[in-house]
């Protein structure tokens, strides 16, 4: 029925056929070859380029805790959104939809997806509850990543110490930038198209190193203590309509730093939302003149130098006193006055008489044995040196200056830091805010010892000045208001004009006024200062402008710390625990 | 009906050598959906159910004597058509192209059915052309027709890999049916004249394939990411390649469609030159075998039908790795047997079903 094939040409056209693909066959085989064996090298390197597409992983950042484990700085799981915009098809759809997934700017993210990259952001760090909504999006080319967010839960607590810590987990400031290799962990990678396609997160395989666990940090600062410091500080300030205050609180045995605080703060969650100048942590990065406590290490190198002797007076010219060119004066007129009663009443030419005594190189070498003029070393970024002429560059009149706070500036670290001093026996410690470093598991890493830096007078000295600092508070003193009823206080006020630039003379208007002292006198818990920039208030006198905060602070802390009235029975039960009450205590007390 | 005769006639070698593709794509599909890390996928599960399904497909085919397929040709060509005319009337919308329809809970491509419904009506009607006596002006407007028909329902959709595919596959057969050589030469000139009028018919994606294969660089990031990727996954495997599920760019995800139509790429990438080499050599001796079954046969039908089916599972693999590889602009075209898909498998298990059935039915004169 069916013809057969016309074999007469047929195969020929067949094998034609034939020939065509076997043609066709080897072009590919040599298409191949090119690619494969030709062009290998060439193609695998570009192969490894889209590997170098790596893509941090930002490890979780340790958790900084106060002195008592309570945690000041967190790190939380957020979710990050990226796009491979090859990828993204619809790309101003796309963009639409994820600016009201993220609450981002629409016109930013489509800006993003056009570029010519194989990665880009679309959000960082939103609520992990985003993932659901990219799901349900069902978005080409859009995927996510977990990332771990800095959260600080006490918000502004601490904030000028604690620092901040930038959007890929850089510590900035403070802490989170002076220990910022310990607690940023070490990040993970994975390359960025590695989960292309995948909207879960990878944790695992390859083209993925899992980011390393961080360390924690625990700070000598106490949470309650800080909070306390902090309230106190800023009720000072707004009371006496200030532009701003500082107030450090640190243990003379040790040099820990309980409590540092600045007023006006931030909050570090927020951080872009408050100026710059109110994340500077104003004990160790703002200097001032201290004026009236400097007259403490005035007194101390003479008496430590045996130029003035506890039991000298002074003659106080009944409040004028001309020296070299210059008259200086007192607030009040005073006739002669004990070493003691010089600095309880904070008299300028009892001061400067004392300085008189004082051989400018030693007066010098005190000024920076107590740690003036040069940085405290503490563990905190952008410390402030203060400044103290050298003795070459003295004027006539530069140590009857320096004698009663002027001609120098300081950082209230470094005066509290040199009253600690006295209150520790003349030896001087070193600050610090970190106290241990503890791995993952809590493991500790290291351990800060307390350091004493040095034996900057006699103990016998320092006696003499904590009973001085004593006389300050009493009803005679310049700061009565630093009175903590039950216990013994010592202390300092300070008044400094402000150097006026445009003036180019002392403002009569512009004060800081402070107040350091510590309490117990006799045992110190703590020293703290208080100090408040340009009091506009009734007062500007450091007696009754910063005393008071002072006195409310060293009370709410003493009783936080259990430290009882040396007066009450219970205070012999509490020494039970081990350490001894001397006799000498005893009589204190009375 | 099936005597022992068509038992040992029947062409084991080539069975065997189908599902061993088949088998080779299973491995490159599971390999191409599998990646550190994600979720398994199971879409190797399902190319393993229509391997299934088309090697049941197969036998089907096998069990009708290819005559009475002779016998129904033009009515499997016009329920071919139907298909087609169904997919313009209420087709699936998918990937900017109409091209499916939903047979309860399948998905079919009818597109990829018409090709074999064409290579049966074709070969029907060239087989009578020359019993009647050769090629007169108005069997040629018939046998344009035949072709044109389901081609303009295809290039609407539009499909322009399956078009091409239908041409090249038509032409293949008329040429071999004896058309004069002088028709080609006219008709070659027609299509180049009428290239730059064809271009306003095109989607503006298929404009864009065209031009970024000419110069892919025009767009690296874009549309001429396909290729670029494509060619370094295949470049970056070298000779020996980078050992099964280790291809970096295709586990990394570079490459795109990876399982379907570039699935090419992975197999070169993970088994490199010497895997792709084997590979081709698979095919070519499916193609080689396919010929020859064709030239063996002594009827014109199953000659031209079995020369239909091997030419279109040639051209396949040919466009197909032209494709990935970077020699042609990307069309749509699978890799036969071992790109995901069971519309286009199917297809393909009937055709060498039909050619199964012409090689053990050969010797029998009806």
């Amino acid at each position: 029925m069916r013809k057969k094939a016309p074999k007469d040409y047929f195969p020929v056209k067949a094998y034609l056929v034939m020939v065509l693909f076997t043609v066709g066959y080897a072009l590919v085989v040599y298409r191949l070859y090119t690619l494969q064996i030709r062009d290998h090298q060439l193609l695998k390197e570009k192969a490894e380029k889209q590997h170098m597409r790596i893509v941090k992983i930002v490890p979780k950042r340790g958790t900084i805790y106060d002195r008592e484990m309570r945690e000041l700085a967190i790190s939380v799981d957020t979710v990050s959104l990226y796009a491979v915009p090859p990828q993204v098809h619809n790309k101003p759809a796309a963009a639409r939809v994820l600016a009201r997934m993220t609450g981002e700017n629409r016109r930013r993210i489509l800006k993003s997806l056009l570029k010519k990259k194989q990665f880009v952001w679309v959000a960082r760090k939103c609520n992990p509850s985003i993932l659901k909504r990219l799901e349900e999006a069902d978005l080409n080319g859009v995927y996510a990543l977990f990332e771990s967010k800095r959260f600080y839960p006490n918000r502004a607590l601490a904030a000028g110490v604690l620092g901040i810590v930038g959007i890929d987990n850089e510590g900035l400031e403070g802490i989170e930038y002076k220990y910022d290799d310990l607690i940023k962990g070490k990040p993970g990678y994975f390359l960025a198209s590695v989960d292309a396609k995948r909207r879960k997160i990878i944790d695992e395989g390859e083209g993925y190193i899992k980011p390393a666990g961080a360390n924690h940090l625990v700070l000598t600062l106490d949470r309650v203590i800080q909070h306390i410091t902090e309230g106190e500080l800023k009720k000072a300030v707004e009371d006496n309509k200030a532009l701003s205050g500082t107030a450090v609180m640190i243990r003379p045995g040790t040099g820990e730093i309980l409590a540092m605080a600045s007023y006006p703060g931030f909050n570090p969650n927020e951080f872009g939302d408050f100026p710059a100048r109110n994340r500077r942590n104003r004990s160790i990065q703002v200097n001032f003149e201290p004026g009236s406590t400097f007259k403490l290490v005035t007194l101390a190198a003479a008496l430590d130098r045996g130029v003035v002797h506890p039991k000298d007076i002074f003659f106080c010219e009944n409040g004028a006193y001309r020296y070299r060119t210059t008259v200086y004066h007192d607030t009040h007129e005073y006739g002669w006055l004990t070493v003691r009663q010089i600095i309880q009443r904070s008299s300028n030419i009892g001061a400067i008489k004392i300085g008189e005594r004082l051989d400018e190189k030693d007066f010098y070498r005190y000024i920076t044995d107590f740690g003036f003029g040069a940085k405290t070393g503490i563990d905190l970024p952008g410390e402030a040196y203060g400044m103290v002429r050298p003795t070459g560059q003295w004027s006539g009149l530069s140590g009857a200056s320096l004698s009663m706070g002027q001609e120098l500036s300081v950082t209230a670290l470094q005066v509290v830091s040199a009253v600690a001093t006295i209150a520790n026996g003349g030896v001087r410690m070193q600050p610090y805010v970190v106290s241990r470093v503890i791995d993952e598991d809590h493991k500790v890493l290291r351990e800060v010892r307390p350091v004493a830096r040095r034996q900057v007078i006699s103990r016998k000295t320092a006696d003499f000045l904590i009973r001085c600092m004593e006389a300050v508070v009493s009803e005679d003193g310049t700061a009565p208001d630093a009175a903590v009823p039950g216990f013994r206080v010592a202390g300092k006020t300070g008044t400094a004009q402000k150097y006026d630039a445009e003036l180019g003379r002392y403002s009569r208007r512009k004060y800081v006024s402070s107040f350091v002292g510590f309490v117990p006198a006799d045992r110190p818990e703590f020293a703290l200062i208080v100090v408040v920039n340009e009091p506009h208030g009734k007062f500007y006198y450091g007696g009754l402008v910063a005393a008071p905060a002072f006195r409310r602070i060293a009370e709410r802390t003493l009783r936080y710390l259990r430290v009882v009235p040396p007066q009450s029975p219970e205070w012999v039960l509490t020494r039970c625990d081990g350490k001894k009450a001397s006799l000498r205590q005893v009589k204190g007390s009375g | 009906m099936l005597d022992r005769r068509l038992i040992t006639h029947f062409d084991f070698g080539l069975l065997f050598l189908v599902l061993l593709i088949s088998l080779i794509g299973e491995g490159a599909i599971y390999s191409a959906s599998h990646f550190a890390g994600s979720p398994p996928s199971d879409i190797y599960l399902k190319q393993l159910y229509w391997i299934g399904i088309g090697t049941v497909m197969l036998l089907a085919t096998i069990s009708i004597d290819y005559r009475t397929l002779h016998r129904y040709a033009y009515l499997i060509y016009a329920v071919a058509l139907g298909l087609l005319l169904i997919v313009v009337l209420k087709g699936k919308v998918g990937m900017g192209a109409q091209r499916w329809i939903t047979v309860g809970p399948l998905t079919l491509q009818p597109s990829e059915l018409t090709k074999i419904a064409l290579i049966l009506v074709l070969s029907r009607y060239l087989s009578d052309v020359q019993e009647r006596g050769g090629f007169t002006a108005g069997r040629y407007l018939n046998v344009a027709l035949l072709i044109g028909l389901p081609l303009f329902l295809i290039v609407r959709q539009p499909d322009l890999g399956t078009s091409l595919m239908l041409l090249f596959i038509s032409v293949t057969l008329i040429f071999l049916a004896g058309m004069p050589v002088r028709f080609f030469v006219y008709a070659g000139s027609a299509v180049l004249g009428a290239i730059p009028f064809l271009w306003g018919f095109l989607k503006d994606y298929q404009k864009q394939r065209i031009l970024v294969f000419l110069k892919p660089d025009l767009d690296p990031s874009g549309a001429g990411y396909h290729i670029i990727q494509s060619k370094i996954a295949i470049g970056s495997g070298g000779f020996l390649g980078k050992g099964i599920m280790q291809g970096t760019q295709s586990q990394l995800r570079f490459l795109p469609e990876q399982h379907t139509d570039f699935i090419f790429s992975v197999i070169a990438e993970e088994t490199g030159f010497l895997g792709a080499l084997v590979l081709l050599l698979l095919f070519a001796y499916l193609v080689f075998k396919g010929i020859n079954i064709a030239l063996k046969t002594q009827d014109l039908f199953g000659t031209l039908v079995a020369m239909g089916v091997t030419t279109m599972i040639a051209y396949y693999i040919f466009i197909n790795i032209g494709m990935t590889s970077g020699l042609f602009p990307v069309v749509g075209v699978p890799l036969p047997f071992i790109s995901y898909g069971g519309s286009s498998l199917i297809t393909l298990f009937i055709g060498v079903g039909l050619i199964l059935n012409i090689r053990m039915r050969r010797f029998h004169e009806g």
